[in-house]
């Protein structure tokens, strides 16, 4: 199927590309084979569980969205760390920001490290840590609020792919540290990650 | 203002012109004449000589026209300066020559063809024909600007000087002398002087001494209550040759007991030169670039440092540097100091033994209280190459002790690296030999009959040193001599043995322990080893001789006291470990295992087994955090190149966010508080702060992991 598609998104681009061409008309940047892709991001838990931790829709336009990752109804959170993973056949990472995130209250400057650094460099995985300073205290999250956000972009397969948490390590951390073993304590109850899919049309 | 006051007013003005207004007489040899009035501009004297003698006053300058001058030259005791006018002009030299060829003394005697005496200036002139040296200076005098060429003497062929010299910024090649056929050097304070003779700048080449020095000479002499400096600085010392020692130069310090000397022979290129003695001699052909020595019964030091050492030639040992330091002891305060630091020792090449060095220390019945070291610190010793029947490409190291404690001598290899130098016989990098000697038992000297022999190597690297085929030791071959009470010791602390190729082993060692006369103690050996790598050595990485062989591993007296402990260390790749003769004397203690990860130029990756590895005991405090509250094996191990560990908090051998937030959650945090962790206080500052974080912060934005 996906295939197919592919061989379809080609041609309509090839259709488009001469069309364009031939009345001498500028390209559109949306997509590299012509065609406007539309990418939609559909969380797997919306509304939102409490005591979760999940990827919400943000702000999209064309083969471009943002996804949130928001906390709903939790207690003491200090930080995070988790892996976001995508098929990079499909998306590529534009962006990430902490700008905003409840991490902030209080005046604080949260730590906010991504493996890699640069989102161009991401290949299917990108590794988050977001952090208050101790002695900052944890913040407890009434309702939903935005830890960050990662903005997509759609490459030129159009099809349905997950954003997901990875399964190890994540980590929602009061700032508690457990005797070295583990390096904070999670929240508990351990917290649920629920991530999303993404559909790319033309 | 009566007239007395006016006449007073005079008088200064014309003394305050006459003192301001120094003199410059000038002299044009075939156009001057030789007057009482010859020095002006216009009407010059003939001669150099008749202008200082008849014409100068302390303070004149004598300012020579460009020419051929043949005669020679006495500042006369007069404080004047002896210029060219072309150097005055343009800071050339050549075309103003003082030719000494036909100068004869009293008596028929030979002369120099420059005599300055204290307070003389000799400046931008050619010095040539003397036979008694070009240039002979005593007391406060400055040789500057020179070309001093062709000349000879016994001591000093270009200059020879005894005072506090300044010998800066001259040409000094083709001379020839007994001894410092370009410069020869005696300080001694007997002027009073209190300042360094300073040689700088130069260029000596090409010179040759029929004995030793072929550039330079400097002889350090303290006699009682006086402390004579020398500093021998950014000078080049290139081709020179000498027959018995230095063929660069020597510097030889020796002083009575309330006396000190000092030389420093500091940043020269010192490149190609030779000694030629016959290698059948043991007494000629050490130090092609450099010969040390200090001796005597006072304090004695030689700095040699930051200089490069290259393509000098040894016919017996020492091509690169000659270092040898002798105490006779019997003095308390006796102190003997020879530093070899931070040079660049390369591609000399020996006939016999030691390409690189020739490092002899012997301590004979030292007086308690008395010290010796012989410190060989931060070098490259590279592409040097000793004789096919020689040993020790990098260098051939002596150890002498007699009836005198380990606490009194140093010597000491620490932070060097030794790559890719090419043994005979044996020993690719270094031949070590220590003999300790507790004979005779009975002595009226203080130590008594005791006798230990130390060398210490810490911190250093032997990468890629051979021997040739069939031999032995390619990086190291031991030799350990002991009589009576007494032990010899070789210690090897965060070394790292790599690479190295030799039939037998990468370290080879031998051992021979006697009796002593009174038949009561026998002499034992220790080879010790921690904290560092051998790794991918073609042969073993630890070897010895043949069982059996006469006196070693298997003493005459068939009692036999030679161990080898290896602790904390990894043997990883090599051909094979321990050769069956050192298997039984051995003992491996805590062993590293695993491929050490080393890259190209032999530093461990972050992943080696080898950090945080060695012994809990040793000092890590220099190694760079995060450190792993532990130090490394291997060369930078305990020091502050060593590889950083992982900041690693939670010891999973990866940096993630779990580090990260563990950082963040005890930041600001000390000792005693629960949200301190010892492990995430990576500079073990008592503190959890911003250097904690950018250490986890680094290593977490490049994935850092282990597997």
């Amino acid at each position: 199927m996906r295939f197919t598609k592919s061989k379809k998104a080609l041609l309509v681009a090839l259709l488009i590309g001469g069309f364009a061409l031939s009345a001498g008309c500028g390209g559109d940047d949306d997509d590299d084979n012509g065609g406007p892709l539309v990418a939609t991001f559909t969380p797997s838990n919306n509304p939102p569980a409490a005591n979760s931790l999940t990827l919400q829709a943000g702000s999209a336009s064309g083969d471009t969205f943002t996804v949130l990752i928001q906390a709903t109804a939790i207690n003491d959170v200090f930080g995070a760390t988790f892996d976001l993973t995508y098929d990079p056949d499909v998306l590529d990472v534009v962006s990430w920001s902490a700008a905003g995130s409840f991490l902030e209250v209080g005046g604080s400057v949260p730590v906010f490290l991504t493996f890699p650094t640069v989102a161009g460099d991401a290949n299917g995985t990108v590794e988050f840590t977001i952090s208050r300073l101790a002695p900052s205290p944890a913040v407890d999250v009434a309702g939903t609020q935005t830890l960050f956000s990662v903005t997509f972009e759609a490459t030129d397969t159009v099809g349905n792919t997950p954003i997901s948490f990875a399964t190890s390590p994540r980590l929602v951390c009061t700032g508690e540290i457990d005797g070295g073993t583990r390096t904070c304590s999670s929240v508990a109850p351990v917290p649920l990650f629920a991530g999303g899919n993404v559909s790319v049309s033309d | 203002m009566n007239r007395t006051g006016i006449v007073f007013l005079v008088l200064v003005a014309c003394v305050a012109g006459t003192v301001a207004l120094a003199d410059e007489l000038y002299v044009d040899g075939g156009v001057g004449v030789d007057n009482d009035a010859c020095g002006a501009p216009g009407s010059p004297c003939d001669t150099v000589q008749y202008a200082i003698a008849n014409r100068a006053a302390d303070g004149d300058s004598v300012r020579i026209i460009q020419g051929n001058y043949a005669e020679c030259i006495d500042t006369l005791g007069k404080k004047i300066t002896v210029v060219s006018d072309e150097y005055e002009r343009n800071g050339t030299n050549a075309g103003t020559v003082l030719d000494g060829t036909l100068c004869v003394g009293t008596g028929g005697s030979s002369v120099p063809t420059v005599l300055l005496d204290d307070g003389a200036t000799l400046q931008g002139l050619t010095i040539r024909g003397g036979n008694d040296s070009g240039v002979k200076a005593f007391g406060t005098v400055a040789i500057t600007n020179n070309l001093i060429t062709a000349n000879e003497g016994s001591s000093g062929g270009g200059v020879y000087a005894n005072g506090s010299v300044t010998i800066a910024d001259n040409v000094i090649s083709g001379n020839s002398a007994d001894y410092g056929a370009g410069v020869y050097v005696f300080a001694t304070d007997y002027f009073g002087d209190t300042e360094d003779v300073v040689i700088a700048d130069n260029q000596i080449r090409d010179n040759a001494a029929v004995s030793d020095g072929g550039g330079a000479y400097l002889f350090s002499l303290g006699d009682t209550g006086t402390s004579p400096k020398v500093r021998f600085e950014d000078n080049l010392v290139e081709t020179n040759e000498a027959f018995g020692f230095g063929g660069g130069l020597v510097a030889f310090s020796v002083s009575s007991p309330t006396a000190s000397t000092a030389i420093v022979i500091t940043r020269n290129e010192i490149l190609q030169n030779a000694v030629t003695g016959d290698v059948s001699s043991e007494a000629v052909g050490y130090g092609g670039g450099v010969w040390a020595g200090a001796t005597g019964e006072g304090g004695e030091s030689i700095e040699i440092s930051e200089n490069v050492v290259d393509r000098n030639t040894s016919t017996v040992s020492g091509a690169g540097v000659a270092a040898w330091v002798r105490g006779p002891g019997e003095f308390a305060a006796s102190r003997h100091d020879v530093v070899v630091a931070n040079n660049d020792i390369t591609n000399n090449e020996s006939d016999f033994d030691g390409g690189g060095m020739d490092l002899y220390l012997e301590a004979l019945s030292l007086a308690d209280g008395a010290t010796m070291a012989l410190r060989v610190e931060d070098n490259l010793l590279e592409g040097n190459i000793a004789g096919p029947d020689g040993l020790g490409g990098a260098g051939f190291v002596w150890l002498i002790s007699e009836r005198t404690l380990a606490g009194q001598l140093d010597l000491a290899f620490e932070r060097n690296e030794f790559r890719s130098n090419l043994g005979g016989l044996g020993a690719g990098a270094l031949s070590v030999w220590a003999l300790t000697d507790a004979n005779p038992v009975t002595t009226s000297l203080p130590g008594a009959s005791r006798a230990e022999g130390r060398i210490r190597f810490e911190n250093v690297l032997f990468a890629d040193n051979a021997t040739d085929p069939g031999g032995v030791g390619a990086a190291v071959l031991a030799y350990l001599d002991s009589n009576g009470d007494a032990q010899s010791t070789i210690e090897m602390s965060n070394v790292t043995i790599v690479g190295n190729t030799a039939a037998s082993s990468a370290i080879e060692v031998e051992s021979y322990t006697t009796v002593d006369s009174g038949g009561v103690d026998e002499g034992s050996g220790l080879l010790e080893i921690e904290n560092s790598i051998l790794a991918s050595n073609e042969g073993f990485a630890i070897g010895g001789p043949t069982p059996g062989a006469a006196g070693v591993l298997a003493p005459d007296d068939g009692t036999g006291n030679f161990d080898i402990e290896v602790r904390y260390s990894n043997l990883f790749g090599n051909d094979g470990v321990l050769e069956g003769t050192i298997a039984g004397l051995t003992t491996v203690a805590n062993p590293v295992v695993g491929d050490p990860l080393l890259d190209a130029d032999y530093i461990p990756g972050r992943c080696s087994p080898t950090l945080d590895a060695g012994d809990p005991a040793s000092d890590f405090s220099l190694e760079p955090a995060p450190n792993g509250g532990r130090i490394n094996l291997g060369n930078l191990g305990g020091s502050s190149l060593a590889v950083a560990s992982l900041a690693d908090v939670n010891g999973d051998r990866t940096v993630n966010g779990l580090d990260v937030l563990a950082v963040a959650a005890g930041f600001t945090s000390i000792p005693g508080q629960p949200k301190y962790l010892a492990s995430a206080d990576f500079d073990s500052s008592d503190l959890i702060d911003g250097d904690d974080l950018s250490f986890v912060s680094a290593d977490f934005i490049i994935g850092a992991t282990c597997p």
